[in-house]
């Protein structure tokens, strides 16, 4: 060992790539901001902030706003504000937050249902010729192999490709394209989440697959098992993970279910979108709060349903 | 230390350094009682001593120099620590250095830690707990996944670097034969008792059959 | 001996877990069975006419035939060629989501890092007390702080700017910033929380200060983590950015809903196809890069 310090300081190994990328990274960021129009005069100023005022000032429910304040110790106070918002529950208040609820399910389960299934395509070692999943070896015409190779590789790439469009396209925009297509109901709310979400699923489906240790695959393959009854059988073990994806997905799909009733589908959005256009701020208000309570209650469940899955 | 596994080796060990709270009894360093000693006395006697665990315990992602270099943090603060991550004193690249080529693995200095094959990593472990010149070593199982003739070699590795550093060592080994061969005070445990405490001339073949014995309890639940 | 005894209590623990797992799936399933009866019943999910499958027919036919030149006779006089209109809103909607993920990530760190209990609950001396008694004192707020900004989708906020100052660039920024630090510092504080420990405790054993165990032997556990989240996170800032074009930034999504709103179809793919592009080459940037990270795959 007749290498010194300096010697093995200079040969160290060093990422290329992960140097190119933070300056790329920081060019970026830089660039971005300065070729912006961004001002903090843009936000404050005296009008504006006179504004802000104005605004925060009819967040406040209505009832509030026409007494001209609020008591937090008398409980008349209180009832009036529990009134106004009961009212607000009663006239479609409850019916959104159970239609964005059940929009929210559907288009997770959907999604989980599609995604699962196209995982397997998907995924590299699935979709190949004979020695699927890492089993042995074949022993075969090179010909056929060799077309056999390309068959699947082609089923592959574009159900990966198909899956990456599907989650390449937002929700809100999936939503939009449908909505008027198929009408204002719930039914593009859910295909768009679901679509979106399908190709999320579908994708990280398909790396839990190839990340799989191949050893139980392996030995049902080599006892003759086809790739189907492989993937029956090895599904079992995949399944926590896919579940804790499944449950994350349906944390974001809560999340989105809320905002997409902005394009007309009844749910928390589209009360909000009647807010804003009638200009009853405290309206708005009142159902952003109840969208944030929903999605802290998803969030919460979620956790629950995480844990014990984690614990199993 | 001797003994089958559940035995109490690597929790003896442990609370030989105050990771775990003695349930009863003590655990006396110079003649001061660890439960006794105030925080900042506790953190200098732990740098006095070093353990190896037996998963080794590295930080993967981290250099092979920044791994050794954690084994100086019994003095200094957050500012050592960031200094060893970041940009190292000279001296102490080269002391690690040097201890990676006593225990032979001197050119991996600048490797990521999780490059290196197990026996690779545990040489690092080694000069990590050497690096602050400790008094004490403790070694929990540091051969237990080798083979009998690289786990002599290890073990031996040990046993010269506390003969040249002067420091005590204390390691939990499942290998009767080694043990006996190469140390001088064997301590024998079973389920949380300690069977003997002698030379290995002095041990009798009865003493080693109670270590090792199976529970006739034991015997009637299995099936 | 027991072994037997503990591979049979072992067997019976997976039995029980997988009818766990199974009572999850069947209660999943069961869900989704309810939302579906509860949309019929609200009159929600009625299937699409024949007018309405002849315009998504119409719109997919596009699919393959995407303009490249403007369709439209009614274009103003000077308008930049089509395609440098696309790049242009690409080239807006990127700017929109790194300077935005530019905010939220310092951001989240701090967060996160207030939100995290690993660092002041590691065993061993604590170096500086000071900071030690900090740690319960700004983990609740910063938990709260997080959960508020996360709980409203960057639309909600979008639309409160909008009401509230108007949604100028800097605002479309905050719009997605605030939304993103909370989800982010949650995130952090989480992976942080979960790092491995059995190095900084080892550390700690042997005379390290908590302070120094976690910057040297926790936190370079998690950070490979967080980087692939946080790459994760780039990419749906992407489309935040594009779909926050509908309420007036000059992103991919305002030319998109004008393309649709004018029946231009053809455009409206070239839009598409231009996220499309931008979301693979960043997927397949941070694939890359995650590689040297060795991370695992967010799922959030």
């Amino acid at each position: 060992m007749k290498t010194s310090v300096d010697e093995l300081r200079r040969t160290r190994p060093r990422s290329r790539l992960l140097r190119a990328a933070a300056w790329a990274v920081a060019a970026l960021v830089v660039f971005s901001w300065m070729s912006g129009d961004f001002g903090l005069e843009q936000l404050g100023g005296e009008r504006r902030l006179a504004n802000l005022e104005r605004f925060t000032g009819e967040l406040r429910p209505w009832p509030v706003q026409q007494q001209g304040g609020f008591d937090a110790g008398s409980t008349a106070d209180w009832r009036t504000v529990y009134d106004w918002a009961a009212a607000l529950m009663a006239d479609g208040g409850s019916k959104a937050l159970a239609s964005t609820a059940a929009i929210a399910v559907l288009a997770s389960v959907l999604a989980a249902l599609v995604g699962y299934l196209a995982c397997w395509p998907a995924a590299r070692n699935v979709a190949r010729p004979a020695p699927f999943f890492g089993g042995p070896a074949v022993a075969g015409q090179r010909r056929r192999l060799r077309l056999a190779h390309w068959a699947w590789s082609a089923l592959n790439h574009s159900v990966r490709a198909v899956l990456l469009f599907a989650r390449a396209v937002p929700e809100y925009l999936w939503a939009f394209l449908l909505v008027e297509s198929l009408g204002y109901t719930a039914l593009p709310a859910v295909l768009a989440l679901a679509l979106h979400n399908a190709g999320i699923l579908g994708r990280l489906g398909a790396e839990t697959v190839e990340n799989m240790p191949p050893a139980a695959a392996r030995a049902l393959a080599a006892a003759g098992a086809s790739r189907s009854q492989t993937a029956a059988a090895v599904f079992p073990s995949l399944l926590p993970r896919l579940l804790l994806y499944f449950f994350y997905r349906w944390e974001t799909c809560v999340r989105e279910a809320t905002v997409l009733g902005m394009l007309g589908v009844l749910s928390l959005g589209s009360l909000i979108r009647d807010a804003r256009a009638g200009n009853l701020y405290d309206e708005l208000f009142f159902y952003v709060l109840l969208g944030a309570l929903m999605v802290l209650a998803g969030d919460l469940l979620s956790a629950l349903a995480r844990g014990l899955v984690r614990r199993a | 230390m001797v003994g089958p596994s559940g035995a109490g080796k690597t929790t003896l060990l442990r609370s030989c350094n105050g990771t775990v709270p003695a349930a009863a009894g003590g655990v006396a360093i110079n003649g001061r009682l660890l439960s006794d000693v105030g925080e900042r006395e506790l953190r200098r006697t732990r740098s006095e001593l070093a353990f190896i665990p037996q998963d080794l315990a590295l930080v993967p992602e981290l250099r092979v120099v920044a791994n050794v270099l954690a084994g100086g943090f019994g003095r200094g603060g957050l500012l050592t620590a960031l200094r060893a991550l970041l940009k190292p004193r000279r001296a102490d690249t080269q002391r690690a250095f040097e201890l990676l080529q006593r225990v032979g693995v001197g050119d991996k200095l600048y490797q990521r830690s999780d490059k290196l094959s197990g026996g690779e990593q545990q040489r690092v472990a080694v000069a990590r707990a050497l690096f602050a010149g400790p008094r004490l070593l403790l070694a929990d199982e540091p051969v237990a996944s080798v083979d009998p003739e690289r786990a002599r070699d290890t073990l031996e590795l040990l046993l010269d670097l506390a003969r040249e550093q002067g420091f005590a060592l204390l390691v939990s080994l499942h290998n009767l034969e080694l043990a006996r061969g190469l140390f001088g005070r064997l301590l024998g445990l079973r389920r949380g008792r300690l069977l003997f405490d002698c030379a290995p001339a002095e041990l009798g073949d009865d003493e080693l059959e109670a270590l090792y014995a199976l529970d006739p309890s034991e015997d009637e639940q299995r099936d | 001996m027991s072994s037997a005894t503990d591979s049979r209590a072992g067997t019976q623990r997976a039995v029980v877990g997988a009818g766990k797992r199974r009572a999850v799936v069947g209660a999943i399933a069961a869900a989704g069975l309810a939302s579906a009866a509860l949309l019929s019943a609200q009159g929600q999910l009625t299937l699409p006419g024949l007018e309405s499958l002849e315009l998504l027919g119409r719109f997919f036919s596009h699919a393959l035939r995407p303009a490249l030149d403007y369709g439209s006779p009614f274009v103003p006089v000077g308008a930049p060629p089509l395609l440098l209109q696309v790049a242009t809103a690409t080239w807006r909607t990127v700017q929109l989501a790194v300077a935005a993920m530019s905010l939220a990530v310092p951001v989240a760190l701090l967060l996160g890092f207030a939100g995290a209990s690993a660092w002041w609950r590691l065993p061993g001396p604590g170096g500086r007390a000071v900071l030690r008694r900090l740690g319960p004192l700004v983990y609740a707020p910063a938990r709260v702080v997080m959960t508020l900004a996360r709980s409203v989708h960057e639309l909600l906020w979008a639309l409160l700017f909008l009401a509230a100052v108007g949604l100028s660039d800097t605002a479309a920024v905050l719009a997605i910033a605030i939304p993103y630090a909370g989800t982010l510092g949650k995130v952090f504080s989480e992976m942080i929380d979960e790092a491995p420990r059995d190095a900084a405790v080892q550390l700690t054993g042997s005379g390290a200060t908590a302070a120094q165990a976690f910057s040297l032997a926790l936190l370079p556990r998690a950070l490979p983590d967080m980087a692939a989240y946080t790459f994760y996170r780039f990419e749906c800032a992407l489309r935040s950015a594009a779909v926050l074009g509908f309420f007036g930034p000059e992103t991919l999504g305002k030319f998109i809903r004008l393309a649709w709103n004018e029946s231009l179809y053809a455009e409206l793919w070239t839009y598409l196809y231009a996220l499309f592009a931008l979301i693979a080459v960043s997927d397949m940037a941070s694939r890359a890069l995650r590689q040297r990270f060795l991370g695992e795959t967010p799922a959030r």
